[in-house]
């Protein structure tokens, strides 16, 4: 070949190089995003799943028609431990601390 | 003629694998692929806290709805039983209107725990501290159960004892 001239062997080879750039850069930049499938949004699950527990709860307590079934309501109040609600956070930042 | 696009193909055969190996050295590091050791860790302590973090927000709904359930009937039977024998509790507005308010404050500190709960994750920047953020949250809604749970007894205590005991 002589000097300076640009033989057709070497534009393909030319253009091989720059596809071969182009798609390894896009290659790179690919992400994959995957999400489980039963994965949902919990918070917006929040206020139906709370809707549907009040009902529930609302059939389960019969209706107060005796000043005793008042007495009871009071009883089961009082009876009511809230402090179960935090039961797991000590469990929760054992697990974390080797996060 | 062979000879020189042999040596051609071999300088852009070079010249293709330094440049390749530039590209994917310049990449930004990508975060821990799912399959590797650490991200397998970290996701299994998530799925440990998620579980356990649901039961608790789990809970607390249903004692906000048990609360919710018992003031909805002493409601009715104040209505129904009460006013009807031409009774009525001097405070009964103040302490319905004071029920409401103590659940619309549980309920928001509540949805406000599920929201830390489901933003938390092995790909959210810092999980640690969205751990700490739900704890705090899950803190206050005990304390705002509480506060509820004494404005529902608050409610019921005004109706028993202006209730005869014939009733």
């Amino acid at each position: 070949m002589k000097p300076g001239k640009i033989g057709l062997t070497n534009l393909l080879l030319l253009a091989l190089l720059v596809l071969g750039i182009i798609t390894a850069v896009l290659l790179v930049q690919l992400k994959t995003g995957l999400l489980p499938q039963a994965s949902s949004p919990r918070a917006t699950q929040g206020a139906a799943n709370r809707s549907t527990k009040a009902e529930d709860a609302l059939l389960k307590t019969p209706a107060m028609t005796t000043k005793a079934a008042l007495s009871k309501g009071l009883q089961d109040l009082n009876g009511t431990d809230v402090g179960t609600v935090t039961e797991g956070l000590t469990e929760n930042s054992q697990d974390a601390a080797s996060f | 003629m062979i000879t020189s696009m042999v040596m051609n193909l071999a300088k852009v055969l070079v010249l293709l694998t330094l440049s390749t190996s530039l590209v994917l050295a310049a990449a930004p590091s990508p975060r821990p692929h799912p399959t590797s050791g650490v991200m397998r860790s970290c996701e299994a302590r998530v799925n440990a806290i998620n579980m356990r973090s649901s039961k608790m927000v789990d809970q607390a709904e249903t004692m906000l709805a048990k609360f919710g359930s018992i003031a909805a009937r002493a409601q009715e039977f104040y209505t129904s039983k009460v006013v009807s024998k031409g009774i009525t509790v001097a405070s009964y507005d103040a302490l319905v209107s004071d029920v409401q308010t103590q659940k619309s404050v549980a309920e928001a500190i509540l949805n406000a725990a599920s929201s830390d709960l489901a933003n938390f994750s092995c790909q959210s920047g810092n999980p640690k501290a969205q751990l700490e953020l739900f704890r705090q949250d899950m803190l206050s809604t005990r304390a705002a159960l509480k506060t509820y749970r004494q404005s529902v007894i608050n409610l019921v205590k005004g109706i028993h004892a202006a209730t005869p005991d014939s009733l």
